[in-house]
């Protein structure tokens, strides 16, 4: 009876999860080369068993407490997303207070709280999502693969493009948070680091230290396929919630990791000089993932939406929890995606308010107590915007378009108060710059702004509310520019580019 | 705007006819798809990109001893143009690849962002290394005594661990605390007491 019980015991599922979450933190501590394929096998090995324990567990705990009743690739995402923040959150608490392990042992205490009621997922295919997803997959794969191409190769070390410089920031930053919080500056030591969005790389590194993880394979063949997948899935549940059309979210999951300017217009006139993909100032998303804040951040946008709507479709207050904190915490994962966010978050607690819905209250005092302890202390207090309208259409046309003679045109309009010339001109500026950017996907917003006007119905407010931030992403790079940087605040196109 | 933009392609298959719906899709998807190639061909098809060889085999060496909290000051070539100015250019030029695969914080490494910080101090520190080892061979004893004392003061001062090098330094040899524990052809490695 004893042995059929322990039997019983070792076949279940629980417990042979534990059993190799357990026997991939010993791998942790095996010595071994993990810059053969082997070794990058056992660290894929050991990633899943801590995304599944440390990331996906905590944020299915959130999906418990709220009560969400989610399709399986919905319940996956969302828990994944609530779970990479809270496993931030939980952690930055205490390695502030210098006991990092109470932090993990939540984490643990959470795991358990899931895991005794967790059922086996069930999953129902029908063959068109067997289809859809496939695609996704397909999809993710080839949008991971310009992180995927550097990392150890043999006995060398490969880091191709961005990845050689931003890159290395990144690993360097992975290494000062595996060893200290908070932070001091990597490239500058005694000095504390600000004026950086390092959220993400701490996740990394604390997952890093748990399992004993390589930064390189963490930077570029253990998290990019992780977030291209969630991106992709992510994306896929959001529009297949709004449309209801699964054309419509394949082709969203297309446009946002494929999308590309009109550049070729400008190649078919001979102007074969211009970058393809980012010919008109801003870069298509193709390459996103070397720049794994941003991505990162579009993964928690997608989230933000898609708890949006779920509240509006279900108003449960329950869902105002994940909101606040992917508002709360997204600027420190990155300042551009956060800004939209929060600005998202305000016009939606702007909302509630006006529908007298006082149960926002205490979560907007949430999102600024997250916001400001764990944003703040790291902002640089010297970085600010400036006030400079159109400064990134007029260096499109200058350093990219130069035949167009732009400074020239303005000057000569200027000079002899043709004021009629001046706007053309800069009309055209903001057409190139826009619409140029936008390139293929105006084709669908101009048959999705036909079909809608035909139905004449009002847009929903989550519409209302996508159109403000996809605004806000346009308005800001075309007002200021950033002291220091002056054209990062480009970043806020791709946003719009996404939205 | 993507996913507003997929709106419109999902009415297209929907409320077109279904060729002609398929047949924009597909000529929409062909003209996408230049700017995403040539994206991501830069990474899959790049040569090159490894990180050279020597100071490769350096960093491993560096990532073998002590712990991360120890500071690795990385100089330029001995031969670099000697003012403030182009070391200052040099160092914005520069990467921050110690303290991101030798597993050690960086004395100076220049990084993206704005940040406050006094980076001439370090630069001159620099500056009078550079300069005692061209004066190594100089018989102004008193001046070379005078900037080696300078020098040790600061490496003291900033805690400075490991001092990387692309050349050979003689004039490190002349400090009792300093002493050679790594080379190859293309990376010189002193550890600092």
């Amino acid at each position: 009876m004893v042995l059929s019980k322990l039997r019983g015991n070792l076949l279940n599922w629980k417990i042979v999860s534990l059993i190799f979450l357990l026997s991939a933190f010993l791998l942790g501590f095996a010595e071994y080369d993990r810059s053969t394929l082997l070794g990058l096998f056992l660290s894929y090995y050991q990633f899943i068993l801590a995304v599944f324990f440390l990331i996906y567990l905590p944020g299915k705990f959130i999906n418990n407490l709220i009560k969400a009743k989610l399709h399986f690739f919905e319940e996956l995402f969302l828990s994944c997303v609530y779970g990479i923040l809270l496993f931030a959150l939980t952690l930055f608490t205490f390695s502030y207070l210098k006991v990092e392990i109470i932090g993990i042992a939540i984490i643990g205490v959470i795991d358990f709280l899931v895991i005794k009621d967790l059922k086996k997922p069930k999953v129902k295919f029908r063959k068109i999502d067997a289809f859809s997803y496939s695609a996704i997959v397909l999809m993710s794969l080839i949008f991971a693969l310009p992180m995927l191409t550097s990392g150890y190769v043999g006995d060398s070390l490969r880091l191709i493009g961005v990845n050689n410089y931003d890159g290395l920031w990144y690993l360097a930053l992975i290494n000062e948070l595996k060893f200290s919080f908070p932070p001091q500056h990597p490239g500058f030591a005694g000095e504390m680091l600000i004026g950086y969005h390092f959220f993400l790389f701490f996740v990394m590194a604390k997952l890093g230290n748990l399992f004993n993880l390589s930064n390189i394979d963490l930077m570029f063949k253990l998290f990019p396929p992780l977030v291209s997948l969630l991106w992709g899935i992510g994306v896929y549940v959001l529009m297949f919630n709004w449309s209801k059309n699964r054309v419509a979210s394949l082709f969203a999951v297309f446009f946002t990791m494929f999308g590309g300017s009109a550049v070729y217009i400008a190649w078919l006139y001979g102007h074969k000089n211009i970058s393809l993909d980012s010919g008109f100032g801003v870069l298509q998303p193709a390459t996103s993932l070397v720049n794994p804040t941003y991505a990162i951040s579009i993964v928690f946008l997608t989230a933000f939406l898609l708890s949006v709507y779920k509240y509006y479709k279900l108003n449960s207050i329950r869902w105002f929890i994940p909101i606040a904190l992917i508002a709360g915490l997204t600027p420190i994962f990155k300042v551009y995606g956060g800004i939209i966010i929060l600005g998202g978050f305000i016009l939606f607690v702007l909302w509630e308010l006006y529908k007298r819905n006082l149960y926002i209250l205490p979560f907007s005092l949430g999102v600024i107590v997250l916001f400001f302890t764990a944003y703040w202390p790291f902002t640089d207090k010297g970085a600010h915007l400036i006030f400079h309208p159109l400064w990134a259409p007029h260096n499109v046309l200058n350093d990219n378009l130069p035949w167009y003679g732009y400074e020239e045109k303005i000057r000569t309009y200027s000079n002899q108060g043709v004021i009629r010339g001046v706007v053309i001109t800069e009309a055209f500026s903001l057409f190139v710059f826009i619409f140029g950017n936008l390139g293929t996907r105006l084709i669908g917003l101009a048959f999705g702004g036909f079909f809608k006007l035909k139905q004449r119905k009002l847009p929903s407010i989550f519409a209302l509310l996508v159109w403000a931030m996809a605004g806000a992403s346009i308005v800001i790079p075309l007002l200021f520019i950033q002291s220091g940087k002056v054209f990062e605040t480009i970043q806020f196109m791709w946003y719009f580019l996404f939205l | 705007m993507s996913l507003f933009s997929a709106f419109g392609f999902g009415y297209i298959l929907v409320k077109l006819n279904k060729f002609v719906g398929i047949l924009i899709a597909l000529i929409v998807i062909l003209l996408t798809i230049p700017s995403a190639v040539a994206g991501i061909k830069n990474y899959v098809f790049a040569e090159g990109g490894y990180v050279e060889k020597l100071f490769y085999d350096s960093t491993n060496f560096l990532l073998s001893k002590g712990k991360y909290d120890e500071i690795v000051l990385s100089l330029p070539r001995k031969d670099s143009e000697l003012t403030h100015a182009a070391l200052k250019r040099g160092y914005r030029a520069g990467r921050p690849i110690i303290p991101a695969i030798a597993n050690k914080r960086s004395f100076l490494s220049y990084e993206y962002f704005p940040f406050e910080v006094n980076v001439d101090e370090r630069i001159d520190l620099f500056y009078k290394m550079l300069l005692l080892e061209r004066l190594i061979d100089s018989e102004n004893q008193e001046y070379k005594n005078l900037l080696k004392a300078e020098i040790e003061k600061r490496l003291k001062l900033y805690n400075v661990n490991y001092i990387h090098s692309p050349d050979p330094l003689k004039s490190l040899l002349l400090f009792d605390s300093i002493k050679e524990v790594y080379k190859n052809s293309g990376a010189f490695i002193y550890e600092v007491n």
